[in-house]
């Protein structure tokens, strides 16, 4: 007869991490398996638009890709507010992956709406009230990676990006509530309420969930895989090469102290 | 850095959050069951003859639709309206002899006006044909190497054709004018209308109502103007007659081709896997790159403790 100990010790941090390594290979892989299957079922599943053809396709991509740059915007305050309230430099490092996620999801977005945009509206781009407000939504998040890198002291860094990710998150919601209010848009509203009957006027290019048989499945499905897999696991990503970037300065510093 | 590495459980957390959240979503794409089982299926209009490749044409309420998987053909009471269309290398001239001669094989038709009207669906080539029984009004427009005919026979009471007028929409001489010069054009003989009379509708659109008279017989033109086309039915018919033949110009301007955009689609889908390939690609790389930095400065450092 064996006897098997089992070992109640708390794991290390080098198990820990070992752990967290293979999750996200295969958090990795179940996430390109999930962008591709969902790509699958809004190219060859889901209904041919009959007033657009192929292009309102791009729904797929749009829609999903500016639910997934919400959520890394929005990982960003907690991260920001999280470290205006700790002071620990993790949660600094949450909310810059927050942010370069989201700003690739939201130009995936700006480009997929400009492309659709020139069958549908005959431009590849206009100064509609939506279009202007996710063109300065992109920019502000891309100063803050300008402004951050420009800041020397590190703990001054942190505090300026979590002040400055928390109110750039009001971009984010201009953007997404803007064509609900403005009645001069041309941008149409396919979820949600609208607040003034002026805009379902003036939208071009608007088509109906219902109308095409799978529209609803496919962009549920897609919104699922780009909200939630697809920013956690390039958040991930970064900042595991934040953790990366964190140890050469350290290593550097401790070599600069010794000579 | 040891706090960077308290990731791990809240990784495990999300991992879990989000595996169940991927699996709660993944039965979304079997909510529309029938509907996702015919791949690439047209979203399909119930008004509307929705042809396979791609053209639709609207069906008036109340007719009975005898259309097949190659035309659109809709009957009411001795009327008809058919669509149809044709491929490689035919005129629209050739399409509409080839579509009337199919559509109503039996029909000796004598072509008496010919134009083009600009309408909002695109330019349309107009013919209006003399038939043994009346008149038959056919419509082609070119669109991407392909012809679309629409053609309205229903005898001699009602003739739909449409002519063009500057200033039509706003100026009710124009239009009248128009809806009288229309009628003449093609029933010969007429003189000016012996009674005009306006109505306004419901929807504020003005009904111009005009009688002519030839040998004893009385001819009536009903003519509505949009813009610069004026819409007249014109014949020997009731004024029921005459609105039941302008439904045809509903299907008409409805009439709509599902454009081919795929080339849009194949552009977004490229951009996109291009934004993302080079996110992915710059993380593999800055890694690589900092793991080469940090097993040099190890290195140095190693060699430095050695040398003290």
């Amino acid at each position: 007869m064996t006897s098997t100990t089992i070992s109640t010790a708390p794991p290390t941090v080098a198990t820990e991490r070992k752990i967290g390594v293979r999750l996200l290979s295969l958090l990795t892989i179940i996430t390109i398996i999930a962008v591709i299957y969902g790509l699958y079922v809004g190219l060859f599943v889901a209904g041919r638009d009959i007033e657009q053809g192929d292009v309102q396709r791009l729904f797929y991509l749009h829609v999903p890709s500016f639910a997934g740059a919400f959520i890394a915007f929005s990982a960003t305050v907690i991260g920001g507010i999280a470290y205006l309230r700790t002071r620990s430099p993790k949660w600094d490092t949450f909310a810059l992956a927050g942010v370069e996620v989201g700003l690739v999801l939201a130009l995936i977005n700006l480009v997929t709406g400009s492309v659709w945009a020139r069958p549908i509206w005959n431009t590849w781009w206009n100064w509609d009230p939506r279009l202007t407000s996710d063109a300065i939504m992109i920019l502000t998040y891309a100063a803050y990676l300008m402004l951050r890198s420009g800041i020397e002291n590190p703990e001054q860094r942190r505090r300026f990006a979590s002040v400055y990710g928390i109110l750039a998150f009001t971009t984010v919601l201009v953007t997404l509530l803007i064509i609900r209010v403005r009645p001069d848009t041309i941008h149409p509203v396919v979820f949600g309420p609208v607040l003034t009957d002026a805009s379902m006027m003036a939208t071009q290019g608007d088509f109906e969930l219902d109308a095409t048989p799978g529209v609803s499945a496919a962009v549920g499905l897609n919104s699922a895989i780009w909200s939630i897999l697809v920013p956690w696991v390039l958040m991930w990503h970064r900042i595991r090469l934040e953790n990366v970037a964190s140890r050469v300065n350290a290593l550097r510093s401790r070599l600069i102290e010794q000579e | 850095m040891k706090h960077l590495h308290l990731f791990v459980p809240l990784s495990l957390r999300i991992f879990g959050v989000c595996v169940l959240l991927v699996v709660a979503s993944l039965p979304a794409a079997a909510q529309d069951g029938e509907a996702t089982a015919e791949p690439n299926e047209l979203s399909i209009y119930d008004d509307f003859y929705n042809h396979e490749t791609g053209w639709h044409v609207y069906i008036p309420s109340g007719w009975t639709n005898a259309s097949t998987a190659d035309y659109a053909r809709f009957t009411d009471s001795g009327r008809t309206i058919h669509a149809t269309a044709f491929t490689n290398d035919v005129t629209s001239m050739d399409a509409i002899e080839r579509a009337v001669s199919s559509a109503f094989p039996t029909l000796n038709v004598t072509l008496i006006d010919a134009r083009d009207v600009n309408l909002i669906n695109g330019i349309w080539t107009q013919h209006v044909y003399r038939t043994d029984n009346g008149y038959l009004t056919a419509h082609a427009q070119v669109y991407e190497n392909a012809v679309y005919v629409l053609l309205y026979a229903g005898g001699a009471d009602a003739v739909p054709l449409i002519v063009i007028q500057d200033g039509a929409g706003e100026n009710a001489d124009a239009a009248r004018a128009a809806v009288s010069a229309a009628v003449r054009a093609i029933i010969a003989g007429l003189d000016e209308p012996t009674d005009t009379a306006e109505t306004v509708t419901e929807s504020g659109a003005t009904i111009f109502t005009q009688t002519f008279e030839r040998d004893g017989a009385i001819y009536t033109a009903l003519g509505r103007a949009r813009g610069n086309a004026v819409y007249v039915v014109a014949g020997t018919g009731d004024l029921q007659a005459l609105d039941a033949a302008s439904v045809y110009f509903t299907s008409l301007n409805d009439f709509f081709i599902t454009p081919n955009t795929t080339p849009y689609l194949i552009l977004g889908i490229v951009l996109s896997a291009v934004i993302g390939g080079i996110v992915v690609l710059s993380l593999i790389v800055r890694r690589q790159s900092l793991l080469k930095d940090e097993a040099t400065l190890r290195q140095l450092e190693a060699d430095t403790m050695q040398s003290s």
